[in-house]
């Protein structure tokens, strides 16, 4: 129970601080959309300043501590100087179709939370790349910032040169709690689940301003089947997902700035974001920013993502002073025959994905002419295929390939790219919406109305 | 029944072997050999008495050994073999590690494939890295939900007029409820294994209160280990994170050690798999 008040405490936390934070300013986000990357937002920010600390010399429980009260403190300050703004997220009740893809929901949430109050932590990378050294880190016995030590990074029980965000995330949870348990060790996986989904929910319906578009976009994530399991597991796959999503949907709004913090809360998640994620966001943001009559780059914005993104730069520099590296798999180059039939057998036939990828794939190319001609859609297709070959190189052609061939990593790189290939399959699917357009100027007056 | 025609199935008969740590060595019984995969299922008479056990179905392909953990539902019941990509061609021989029960290998029937759709699910380590196949009356269950998907589509689309982009993503989406609601019997039958039978995390059920009980024995001590399985040494690492930990190569002597090996030193305490000792150097 004590660690239940905590984990929802620290959410508070993370979410007070964020909301003060992204309410600085003039925004068009709606309270829901606030609300979520508020909570991504914060637990960014605080495992980051807290690492950084640590990097410094401090023990995890000052580390911890002074960030929580300079958080709530900025947040106080925030909220005495500018109040608290919001925006009203004007939405009738939800329709029937809408109650049934929350009842969807609430099943995986269902499930994700017996998982969590009823087993123990389970899954291998958890016991050690992310739950085994952030308990390590919390128990101190196990953990060093010495690089002589074997125990440096709690590299005697996983990867070294893994991120910090779960894994201190976990720690300061239960350092705030006083013990260790297996709810502390997996809870925030069901929190960036609930994230994933409200963000595509409410991105598809500010593309689409249609609801039952935004609905079917939610569901088609929510069931994901690798989902309701990484909901409770513990791996840091489904954080990268969340942040790489919320990146994306941050490009929508043109918020550039936070588009660049959350693609380096992914890295902060894991590594494979800087070379799977990063560079196809990094290219959409670019893409979004030419002025075609002009034929210019718009540098101001592109500059206030790269500053987001530099955020992230503690860990880097941490990582390449120490060669950590990375990745586990070594990264040697090497093509492999078989790669393309097995990634065929993984991406098309295989029941974890199920058809999602072959109905996304085939989505992108029928709406391939009008995104081509949409400066958005441009930049989503060219996001979504430097990923998507980014992911196709690593598998075929480096050391990676053993993760494909024993099917450990490649369901799960999917999953973590899924939230933002169903962002630009429907932003494609909405230009082809005969309803979007009659959508869209209705939304365009109601807007004017409530503004008035 | 399928009656045993080679003199192959002998070898299978009554041979104990090694299983990954959870799981005893067990017995394994054959039933059939030299037959066909080509859509055949397994149907076992369990009796109430074995209900909610788990055990292997282990067959022979060319020579190689694959094996399908499995729960055990009392009474008549069939158990899909047919999604997994090695049960195909010529089976050479297939077992249980049941005690001997009335097994057989069948072409199911429509009962039978509605029966299959509520076969108990264990929760297993890979589930994190993927899903395990379903077969739909004999179809591969991915080209039956795309039927569905074309199905709905072109009914939408032809049917009530709607526009194309339309009924792609509404037929998309039924079809992804269909895959959705397996997914949720999946779920619930999990839930079902766990609550119902307390299988446990197979294959470290047992490990949890041994490593429990020796991290109060280790108290502030030191501990290391021997050669464990995969799994098993993980789940030691992270239960016992805690406590200090001697790495392998280190010069120091830890104060306890876990192995499988109990003539090690003095046992403290045991598991059917691990033991914690003390002794003197490791």
């Amino acid at each position: 129970m004590n660690s239940v008040l905590i984990l929802a405490g620290n959410v508070l936390v993370c979410a007070t601080f964020g909301w003060a934070v992204l309410c600085v300013g003039a925004h068009e986000r709606s309270s829901t959309e606030t609300l979520f990357l508020s909570i991504l937002v914060g637990m960014y920010i605080e495992t980051l300043v807290a690492a950084i600390q640590m990097f410094l010399g401090l023990s995890l429980g000052i580390a911890g501590f002074t960030t929580v009260v300079a958080m709530a403190g900025v947040a106080i300050g925030i909220f005495y100087k500018h109040g608290v703004k919001t925006v009203r997220f004007a939405i009738d009740g939800p329709k029937w179709y809408e109650w049934l893809v929350l009842a969807a929901i609430a099943e995986k949430v269902l499930f994700a939370v017996w998982q969590l109050t009823r087993t123990h932590a389970y899954f291998q990378d958890a016991l050690l790349h992310w739950s085994g050294r952030a308990r390590a880190l919390y128990g101190q016995a196990n953990w060093s910032f010495d690089p002589s030590s074997p125990f440096f990074m709690g590299g005697y029980i996983g990867n070294r040169s893994y991120p910090l965000l779960t894994v201190l995330w976990r720690s300061l949870n239960a350092k705030f709690s006083g013990n260790w348990n297996d709810l502390i060790a997996r809870a925030d996986s069901l929190i960036f689940f609930v994230v994933v989904v409200g963000i595509v929910w409410i991105a598809v319906y500010r593309i689409s301003n249609l609801r039952w578009m935004g609905a079917a976009a939610a569901y088609i994530v929510a069931a994901i089947p690798l989902h309701a399991w990484h909901a409770a597991a513990g791996y840091s796959d489904i954080a990268v997902e969340a942040f790489c999503v919320a990146s994306v949907a941050a490009l929508l709004r043109r918020e550039w700035l936070w588009a660049g913090v959350m693609s380096a809360g992914a890295i902060w998640s894991k590594n494979d974001a800087l070379v799977l994620y990063m560079p196809g966001i990094f290219a959409a943001a670019a893409l979004m920013q030419v002025d075609t009559a002009k034929r210019q780059l718009d540098w101001r914005n592109l500059r206030q993502f790269l500053m987001g993104f530099a955020t992230v730069l503690p860990w880097l520099a941490f990582n390449f002073i120490h060669g950590l590296g990375l990745t586990s798999a070594g990264g040697q180059l090497g093509w492999h025959g078989d790669a393309p039939s097995l990634l065929w057998h993984a991406l098309i036939e295989s029941p974890t994905s199920s058809i999602l990828w072959i109905c996304i794939l085939a989505a992108i190319v029928y709406t391939g002419m009008p995104m081509l001609k949409d400066l958005t859609g441009r930049a989503l297709m060219a996001g979504f295929f430097l990923s998507l070959s980014a992911i196709l190189f690593i598998f075929t052609a480096t050391s990676a390939y053993e993760f494909l061939l024993d099917e450990t990593t490649i369901h799960r790189v999917m999953m973590q790219f899924s939230g933002m290939a169903i962002l630009t399959a429907m932003y494609g699917l909405s230009l082809k919406t005969p309803e979007f357009a009659t959508a869209a100027a209705t939304a365009k007056k109601s807007k004017l109305r409530r503004s008035a | 029944m399928i009656y045993l025609r080679s003199p192959f199935w002998l070898l299978f008969v009554f041979v104990s072997i090694g299983f990954p740590s959870g799981v005893s060595a067990q017995q394994r019984v054959a039933f059939a050999a030299n037959f066909q995969a080509n859509n055949q299922v397994i149907e076992l008479d369990i009796p109430a008495s074995l209900e909610g056990q788990i055990f292997f179905i282990l067959w022979d392909v060319g020579g190689k050994e694959y094996n399908r953990l499995t729960l055990a539902r009392k009474g008549t019941h069939s158990y899909d073999m047919r999604q997994h990509p090695n049960w195909s061609g010529t089976i050479a021989a297939v077992a249980t590690t049941l005690p001997a029960v009335p097994s057989r290998v069948k072409k199911p029937t429509a009962s039978d494939e509605i029966d299959m759709l509520f076969e108990g699910k264990l929760i297993k380590p890979g589930a994190v890295n993927g899903i395990d196949g379903y077969t739909a009356f004999g179809w591969s269950w991915n080209a039956f939900l795309f039927v569905v998907f074309v199905i709905v589509a072109a009914s939408l689309a032809v049917g009530r007029g709607e526009s194309v982009t339309k009924s792609v993503m509404l037929g998309f989406v039924v079809a992804w409820s269909v895959m959705d609601l397996r997914t949720i019997l999946d779920h619930s039958l999990s839930v079902r294994a766990i609550e119902k039978y307390r299988v446990g995390m197979f294959p470290i059920a047992e490990m949890k209160l041994f490593a429990d009980h020796a991290s109060d024995i280790i108290g502030s001590g030191t501990w290391g280990h021997g050669e464990l399985d995969d799994l098993g040494q993980s789940f030691l690492l992270y239960r016992l994170a805690e406590r200090q930990y001697v790495a392998k190569g280190s010069n120091r002597t830890p104060d306890f050690w876990i192995t499988r090996d109990p003539n090690e030193g003095t046992v403290l305490l045991k598991s059917d798999h691990y033991f914690l000792v003390k002794k003197a150097q490791p």
